[in-house]
């Protein structure tokens, strides 16, 4: 995996057709923020988290630095990912249209636009939003790392990653990036020919690593309400809307464990797994579904009957593909930690 | 119009020639505190005495960007120069705004204005 972000190329409208530009790369030298496609996000690995750039003189400098918010032009609040003296990382939102994106700019454009705002007074203008914005932006880079794994590093990261990095566990940082990588690879596989059971297993497999530790979730999550935000923000994209208000609970406990005890808990994850993959190891699917439907319980996840109905037809209909996913995902989790 | 008539309407008109420049006099005087004070602001010398510089940097971006804005809104008090400087001015771009400035506050101090530390704080380098 290159430790690398491409500036994407676009398309203009010319002459009656569209050809093929390097606008996005002429906006970039020009100190101007560049959208980068998510997916690339996903596969940039690792995000240098602890990493910080100081740009500007005595007075007008900034310390731009992973996991902080900075207000941006437009209305826009940004919280930056990654700095170096190369390029920024972002995530940036509109209030109007509550779309979240990753961007790229250089640390002087991205100084520049902080200053065009004291130069434009706007300070009086974003003043009130900024409290509420904050609240917005954990919730949706929450959002965004429910579909990419280096969002979720992100979110994990700038609470956790970095203190460990700072405690000298560099390599425990790493294999828990990189283990939740691999989960999340594996969900989108097993995505495309078992959505239910995929959205299912989510849940019990983070059950899994994590049982007998909710209890100090709940109060760390009534301390910072934050952490709340966040996890909801995850869970919404990783279970979807419709299983959100049924699993939420559950749920937000184990991601919310992620964030306090991030590594302590993903470094469990391919001993874990491998329990779970031995509930799945019946030859009778149906036993499967029982399994899954009793390791749910113990969460209070009741599983509907049309979710055993339709879990049943997805392990009927690929039974060999899924147990070669589950195979695939355990020996590369064991050989990524390792 | 008797002679008399005509001496008092010249007195009149002295007055009231003389107290216009007296008032126009004044004015001017504010206006050129108003831009001493703004480029004064955009000095690091102006922030480094009593440790301001320090409690400033010591904010988050949020809050130096209130601050910064308060503090540098506070040093124009006359409604002309206001005009000019957060309304006329900051509408510009970046690099537009010190030339700019430097043409339009000489309209109303009459004498040259000369501050690189505004080019210097609102261009990032």
């Amino acid at each position: 995996m290159k430790n690398e972000v491409h500036i994407v190329g676009t398309f203009e409208y010319q002459d009656g057709k569209f050809v093929s530009v390097d606008h996005n790369r002429r906006q970039f030298n020009a100190h101007k923020p560049v959208p980068i496609p998510a997916s690339q996000i996903e596969n940039y690995y690792p995000l240098k988290l602890s990493s910080a750039v100081n740009v500007g003189n005595p007075l007008n400098q900034l310390i731009l630095k992973a996991g902080v918010s900075y207000p941006g032009t437009g209305g826009r609040q940004r919280i930056i990912i990654e700095a170096t003296k190369d390029k920024v990382l972002f995530v940036a939102f509109t209030d109007a249209k509550r779309i979240p994106g990753f961007f790229i700019q250089s640390p002087n454009g991205f100084h520049q636009d902080w200053l065009d705002l004291v130069l434009l007074d706007a300070a009086r203008r974003t003043a009130s939003a900024v409290t509420l914005a904050e609240w917005e932006v954990q919730f949706l880079v929450g959002v965004i790392a429910g579909g990419s794994w280096k969002g979720l590093a992100a979110v994990i990261g700038v609470d956790v990653l970095e203190e460990a990095i700072t405690q000298k566990k560099t390599k425990a940082t790493k294999d828990a990036i990189r283990t939740l990588q691999v989960l999340l690879a594996f969900r989108k596989e097993l995505q495309t020919i078992a959505p239910v059971l995929t959205g299912v297993i989510s849940d019990l497999m983070w059950l899994t690593l994590l049982r007998g530790q909710q209890q100090f979730l709940v109060s760390e999550m009534k301390k910072d309400p934050k952490i709340a935000a966040r996890a909801a923000g995850t869970i919404a994209a990783q279970i979807g809307k419709q299983a959100l208000d049924q699993r939420l609970t559950a749920t937000s406990f184990i991601w919310t464990i992620l964030s306090q005890l991030g590594i302590k808990g993903a470094l469990t994850i391919p001993s874990a797994l491998s329990k779970t993959v031995d509930q799945l190891s019946s030859t009778d699917h149906a036993d499967i579904v029982i399994n899954i439907e009793n390791a749910l319980k113990t969460i209070d996840v009741i599983l509907s009957p049309a979710e055993k109905a339709a879990i049943l037809r997805e392990l009927e209909a690929n039974s060999g593909k899924i147990a070669a996913i589950f195979t695939s995902m355990v020996i590369e989790l064991n050989s990524t930690t390792k | 119009m008797t002679v008399s008539n005509k001496v008092r309407l010249f007195l009149l008109l002295l007055i009231f020639v003389t107290s216009m420049s007296c008032s126009s006099s004044k004015d001017r005087q504010a206006f050129i505190d108003d831009a001493d004070r703004f480029c004064e602001i955009h000095k690091l010398t102006s922030w480094e005495q009593g440790g301001r510089l320090e409690a400033l940097n010591q904010l988050d971006p949020t809050e130096k960007l209130e601050e910064l804005t308060r503090i540098i809104r506070a040093t124009v008090t006359t409604t002309e120069m206001q005009k000019i400087i957060f309304e006329k001015g900051r509408s510009l771009p970046a690099e537009d705004f010190y030339p700019f400035l430097q043409q339009a506050i000489p309209e109303l101090t009459g004498t040259p204005f000369n501050c690189p530390a505004i080019p210097e704080f609102y261009i990032s380098k």
